[in-house]
């Protein structure tokens, strides 16, 4: 456990910061080289998870130029959970209710060193409380009162991705939304940007009208995950345990790049060698801006 | 034969006396008018108001025919904005948070909250009469001050309640009267900017789906509730007009310092974010009130930071969020700064204090109203016009 979480500090990724003719101020500047590269993969056949796969199982293909995978792992590291949750005026009632269960329902299913952290959002966005294994307090945060008003659903995101990167484990964001984006101050663009540089992977649980716009289905696709689009509230226990499990059945690979520039936008292709498998991962990362 | 006859002449009679009667109460109408237009006192919920209040659209296209065809130009011009004034106090005076507590216009508008359909509601007739009583001005409405004036507070007023739908033709009309006229341009400029918004556009999606043929337009009457009516473009084409619009208004009005902020937000959100920078920096070297100083270093900010220019996109962010310290959007974007440059604690950090509880800091956010919000502000438009009514 030890060379993990030696291994996970050393992860942070140094980001490259173009120094434009335009600028007019002094302007700090940042390594662009990327020391390792973090791929969360969801390996499926007919729809069921392929487990007891092993490295050597794995090709990584890095702009096309293949990886040596030096890390690997399935379900041993803790999580790092974010729910992010739209409390807008249009959740009220027993949608709520449902909401909150589905919550307390992913509570449930943590183990004991993984961590929560709970933001809520309508017009604003309110972290309940940031990562933590203190389950109390984060049962306590779910059954806070409601944020209401329009739904900041761009904003939510990039604060939910940002929170589950702030500590140990693999960073996972399931975010509920009923609608579509009517508040926020970030742009889609700009936070699309933040999923292709993100290690976190967002699942996204749509009711509504949420499922029908863009955003959702880019940010779970860039970062490695999925939308689910639910026809009411009323299963949305079962879709937030549904997520926690395919998680869980992931292996995390990881590698320091080599033979590859920089800076820019990395194609990652990820194979699993003489098996017809389905793959689920980010398809590719950004260094730089 | 005799009998057709008999029966036509018969006819004739109660024509004659239904007309008659008609003209009768339309006289008395006439005249209950006239007593309301010189009774009102501008700004207040007086019995004139109430009197006007529920007439219908056929009423009063009647009476104002019949006010028209006063000969005396100074009588009847006089009549005429008392009468603006009066129709625009009915409207504003019973407007509130769920529509007009008025006989509902001819179109009817579906309204939407946090992008779902939540009921369909309606408008009030008093803004068109209230428009074609100004039309009614000799020798022609343009030499009227008021009526400038008249057109500026009222189309604050509704685009204060983002009521597009009653907005559109409004500001139309004012910018046929009035083509050069800087501030109405501005408002133009701010309609279609807030028509390409998240909240107009998430309704037009919703509506794709949705099983009516009404045309389209929303209008947020709350914070959050949006009303459709006459067909609205994709956000790039409204952010088009909003540009022309933009543009037009600074060459009447160079020294507009709200229409150059408004003009860089648009600019960053069409990609051209260096124009945008230009912009701003501009109205940045003028006096501002705190609000337009906010918007200004937060769009600064942001077009900054889309050029990579993070240390001078922190300090704007940082100088926003001093003038307002309890908004997001400054913090969001000084979190999204750090985060670009690799700096997840400090973005975290600055998430973190997105919750500061409100009874340390005030967690107002001119943000949130930023499509609603101009200067000078509605309300002091409104009330210079009420001052501006001659007695």
């Amino acid at each position: 456990m030890f060379r993990l979480v030696a291994l996970v500090v050393s992860m942070s990724v140094g980001v490259a910061v173009p120094v434009t003719a335009q600028d007019p101020g002094p302007v700090a500047t940042f390594s662009t080289r990327v020391d390792t590269v973090r791929v969360d993969v969801l390996v499926s056949e007919g729809g069921n998870p392929v487990v007891g796969l092993q490295p050597t199982d794995f090709e990584v293909l890095d702009n096309g130029v293949q990886q040596r995978i030096d890390f690997f792992l399935h379900s041993e590291l803790p999580l790092n959970v974010v729910l992010a949750l739209d409390t807008s005026g249009s959740v009220t009632g027993e949608r709520l209710n449902q909401l909150r269960a589905a919550g307390r329902a992913i509570l449930n299913g943590l183990k004991t060193d993984d961590k929560l952290a709970l933001v809520t959002f309508g017009s604003t966005i309110t972290v309940r409380t940031a990562l933590t294994t203190d389950m109390t307090r984060a049962r306590a945060a779910l059954a806070t009162e409601t944020d209401g008003g329009d739904t900041a659903l761009v904003d939510a995101t990039y604060s939910a991705m940002a929170l589950g990167e702030t500590d140990l484990g693999r960073a996972l964001v399931i975010l509920f939304s009923d609608g579509l984006d009517t508040a926020s101050f970030l742009t889609p663009e700009n936070v699309l940007n933040t999923a292709r540089r993100t290690d976190a992977v967002v699942y996204a649980v749509s009711v509504g009208s949420a499922g029908r716009g863009a955003f959702l289905s880019d940010v779970t696709q860039l970062t490695g995950g999925r939308v689910l689009s639910l026809e009411s509230t009323q299963d949305m226990d079962r879709a937030f345990l549904e997520i926690l499990n395919e998680f869980r059945q992931r292996y995390l690979l990881s590698y320091s790049p080599r033979g590859v520039s920089s800076s820019g936008w990395h194609r990652l292709d990820v194979r699993v060698k003489n098996r017809k498998v389905e793959i689920k991962a980010r398809p590719g990362y950004l260094v730089g801006s | 034969m005799l009998a057709v006859a008999t029966g036509v002449a018969a006819g004739l009679v109660v024509l004659d006396a239904e007309q008659r009667d008609s003209r009768e109460v339309l006289a008395e109408k006439v005249g209950i008018w006239y007593s309301a237009i010189d009774a009102h006192v501008p700004g207040r919920k007086d019995l004139a108001v109430d009197t006007v209040a529920g007439w219908s659209r056929t009423d009063l296209l009647a009476v104002l025919n019949e006010l028209k065809k006063t000969d005396e130009v100074p009588a009847l011009n006089h009549r005429l904005k008392r009468a603006a004034m009066l129709h625009a106090d009915v409207a504003m005076l019973n407007r509130h948070v769920s529509g007009y507590s008025l006989p509902p216009a001819d179109r009817e508008s579906a309204w939407y909250r946090d992008g779902e359909l939540v009921s369909i509601g309606s408008g009030t007739v008093h803004w068109e009469v209230g428009r074609l009583i100004l039309d009614g001005l000799k020798p022609n409405p343009s030499r009227e001050e008021f009526v400038r004036l008249w057109y500026r507070a009222t189309s604050a007023f509704l685009q204060g309640w983002s009521e597009h739908v009653e907005l559109r033709p409004h500001l139309s009309r004012g910018l046929q009267i009035f083509p050069r006229d800087a501030m109405l341009l501005m408002y133009g400029g701010t309609m279609h900017e807030a028509l390409a918004e998240p909240r107009v556009q998430t309704a037009l999606q919703v509506r794709q789906t949705a099983p009516s043929d009404s045309p389209f337009l929303m209008t947020r009457t709350t914070p959050t509730t949006v009303q459709p009516s006459a067909p609205t473009g994709n956000a790039t084409n409204e952010r088009r007009t909003a540009e022309a619009l933009f543009r037009r208004a600074l060459e009447m009005d160079p020294a507009s310092s709200e229409t150059r902020i408004r003009l860089a937000y648009l600019l960053s959100l069409r990609g051209r974010h260096q124009e945008a920078v230009t912009e701003v920096t501009k109205a940045l070297d003028t006096r501002l009130p705190p609000r337009m100083r906010y918007f200004a270093f937060l769009f600064l900010g942001r077009a900054q930071q889309a050029l990579g220019q993070y240390t001078p996109a922190t300090r704007a962010f940082e100088n926003a969020a001093l003038l307002f310290p309890g908004a997001q959007s400054a913090k969001l974007g000084l979190s999204q700064v750090a985060r670009a440059q690799g700096n997840r604690d400090e973005a975290i950090a600055h998430l973190a204090k997105l919750s500061a509880p409100s009874n340390l800091v005030s967690r107002e956010d001119p943000w949130r109203e930023y499509n609603i919000t101009h200067v000078p502000d509605v309300f002091e438009l409104v009330s210079e016009l009420r001052r501006s009514v001659v007695p």
